[in-house]
């Protein structure tokens, strides 16, 4: 019927979820939201910008000029140097930064290169700029790490960005450095650009790892006019609900894309900038408090996973709070998922709808509160008869 | 009870502030202003340490009436938590017999009216810098004119021996530095400042920033990008100049 929407499909997770409101009690591991409520500090910095009344009018399209002050000081602290008047954008989410960003540097028929298995939406935000999205196979034996030379054979003289997340959802791998300025070596080499999301960085649930082991291309100074990152505070602060995110890069590429951004949403909306401007100065305790939980809540599905060996078997994520679990009974993941869910009333996201690599997975999210961990899996080990 | 408390926490806050700045008796930079406060006083103790000369900066402040006091003394906020508020309430005391660096950097923020009065009760600053004065926080005075008094009370009240560092880019600066009556040095893009930024230069990491005064011309050379940068490199050194220059303890340290 539409020509632009002919190819995007509504995600495999948001399908489920959908589907899921067809039964009356269902236990959702499914859709990629944690189970906290926004910390108060955050509600109180909103509460005083709403009794003030400055809440009620647009912001400057690139954002409230305090909160991009913030990000900047935020920035810095973690060796990224971004100029705040020009190279930040606040955003409705990470996703419409994606959107904005490649409607912007990308012409139609272009090619994005990206990890697969990645983030199920990441092919549908490529199609809908009209470029084609290549899908690059992760290592799966080396917990999916980048392969750097698949990267390599997969460009042609239609690629034009190397997209990825970072730690990777449904994976959880955290890149490292060395892979990283792989593929920035390969960008460089074929004058592509990269996009880096890194909504889960705060997340690192690996206790091998530490602040400094997280990496992002942002920080060399060398990839400025190549590197856009794409960071959000949905996942941070628990405030997937405000959809409130920010990107940055150098000034000549942010003045492009917050063309678009100003046509796609005007602004972000300011009673979330608030929040967001809360959740920076005051709520590092709460993301200290979520990041302490996820990892109770990965020792509980490990735990759980363990005694389905002889149905699943997984590495234990570096980040993010999700466990991609392999199915060693079943094959098609999509058709396991919805028997799962018509039959035990247990949501999960089949790995299909991550890249053909993730065929054969699940992704269960461990975000959610302890105790529908256990009813889920009760159920699951029930489904299997255990 | 919170209605109570914040009040009472405030009198307390601001009675030991009193007495560790007569204990100390530190030299205080306040850099004031809607924007850019941050990433000055940043730039200022950076060149003053730079220098050896014994600085530190506040934290960045979240509220005028409690925050000047917790940062001047050093000390955390306890944010909503009556637990960490308990335990800066108890450290507090022994905190103010604490050494206390030479120079204090500190943000003034303005947002109402009668900040400065209240903040200038706190702690009364040496050298005041004004790095921008916008319509931010336009809803809580008449008109921007009533901002501008704000900060007219703060340059007004300074020593006749200190200094006001202004941004005469900015058109309210621009109409408040006709009431400075203490010693003033402007900088800015405009022409007609004392330290006038030539030029700058963005490299692929950072900018080189020209700076020119009447007797001679400078290349600073800043790791980080945008305008806001270069005029903290500016305040940065009309600082750390007044400081040789002036303050005895320091010229002794440094041996100038």
């Amino acid at each position: 019927m539409f020509k632009r929407t002919q190819n995007i499909n509504l995600s495999l997770i948001k399908g489920i979820e959908l589907e899921a409101t067809k039964y009356c009690d269902v236990v959702s591991l499914a859709l990629g939201t944690p189970s906290f409520d926004t910390p108060d500090c955050i509600k109180r910095r909103v509460e005083v910008a709403l009794k003030k009344g400055l809440v009620a009018k647009y912001s400057l399209s690139p954002g409230l000029p305090e909160l991009r002050e913030l990000i900047e000081i935020t920035l810095a602290k973690e060796n990224m140097y971004y100029d705040w008047q020009k190279e930040i954008i606040v955003t409705v989410g990470a996703i419409e930064a994606i959107s904005a960003t490649l409607l912007t540097i990308t012409n139609p028929g272009d090619e994005v290169l990206i990890p697969d298995p990645t983030y199920t939406s990441y092919r549908d935000a490529i199609i809908m700029a009209g470029c084609k999205p290549v899908y690059v196979p992760s290592i799966e034996k080396n917990n999916w790490s980048l392969n750097i030379k698949a990267f390599s054979k997969a460009i042609t003289p239609k690629s034009k960005v190397i997209f990825f997340c970072n730690p990777n959802n449904p994976t959880g791998t955290l890149y490292s450095k060395e892979s990283l300025l792989g593929l920035a070596e390969i960008a460089e080499r074929n004058n592509l650009y990269i996009m880096s999301d890194e909504v889960y960085k705060d997340f690192i649930l690996n206790d091998d790892y530490d602040d400094k082991s997280v990496f992002s291309l942002a920080e060399n100074v060398n990839l400025r006019k190549r590197v856009i990152r794409i960071a959000g505070f949905s996942k941070m602060y628990a405030m997937t609900g405000w959809r409130v995110g920010y990107m940055h890069s150098d000034a000549s590429i942010i003045q492009e894309i917050l063309k678009v951004h100003d046509v796609l949403v005007t602004c972000a909306p300011v009673v979330s900038q608030y929040a967001a401007l809360g959740g920076l100065e005051m709520a590092q305790k709460d993301v200290q408090y979520f990041k302490n939980e996820f990892k109770k809540r990965l020792d509980l599905i490990c735990l759980r996973l363990d005694r389905l060996s002889e149905y699943f078997s997984c590495d234990r994520p570096d980040g993010a709070y999700f466990m991609f679990a392999k199915m060693l009974k079943e094959k098609d993941s999509k058709v396991f998922a919805f028997d799962l869910l018509k039959k035990a009333q247990v949501a999960v996201v089949p790995g299909i709808s991550f890249g053909p690599s993730g065929e054969g997975y699940i992704r269960f999210n461990f975000g959610v509160k302890e105790e529908f961990i256990n009813k889920a899996f009760d159920r699951i080990e029930k489904y299997f008869g255990i | 009870m919170k209605c109570l408390l914040r009040p009472l926490l405030r009198i307390y806050l601001k009675t030991l502030v009193k007495l560790a700045i007569f204990i100390h008796r530190p030299v205080v930079v306040a850099v004031a202003g809607s924007m850019n406060k941050h990433i000055a006083k940043e730039a200022i103790v950076k060149e003053l340490l730079y220098c050896k000369i014994d600085a530190r900066a506040g934290r960045r402040g979240f509220n005028t009436d409690i925050g000047l006091p917790l940062t001047v003394l050093n000390l955390p906020s306890g944010f909503n938590s009556y637990k960490d508020w308990r335990r800066t309430v108890i450290i507090a005391p022994r905190v103010i017999f604490k050494k206390m660096e030479r120079v204090l950097v500190l943000e003034f923020g303005i947002s109402e009216v009668g900040d400065s009065q209240y903040l200038l009760s706190i702690v009364k600053p040496q050298i005041i810098v004004i790095t921008e004065i916008t319509a931010r926080y336009i809803e809580n005075f008449k008109n921007t004119d009533q901002i501008i008094r704000e900060y007219e009370c703060l340059v007004t009240n300074i020593n006749e021996d200190g200094l006001v560092v202004a941004n005469i880019d900015n058109l309210n600066i621009r109409k408040l530095v006709l009431s400075v009556k203490a010693p003033l040095i402007t900088f800015g893009f405009n022409v007609k400042a004392d330290n006038v930024i030539d030029s700058v230069g963005v490299r692929t990491t950072g900018q080189s920033v020209i700076i020119k005064t009447s007797d001679k011309s400078q290349c600073l050379n800043v790791d980080r990008f945008g305008k806001h940068h270069a005029y903290a490199a500016v305040i940065s050194q009309i600082v750390l100049k007044y400081f040789l220059s002036n303050d005895k303890s320091v010229q002794k340290k440094t041996k100038v």
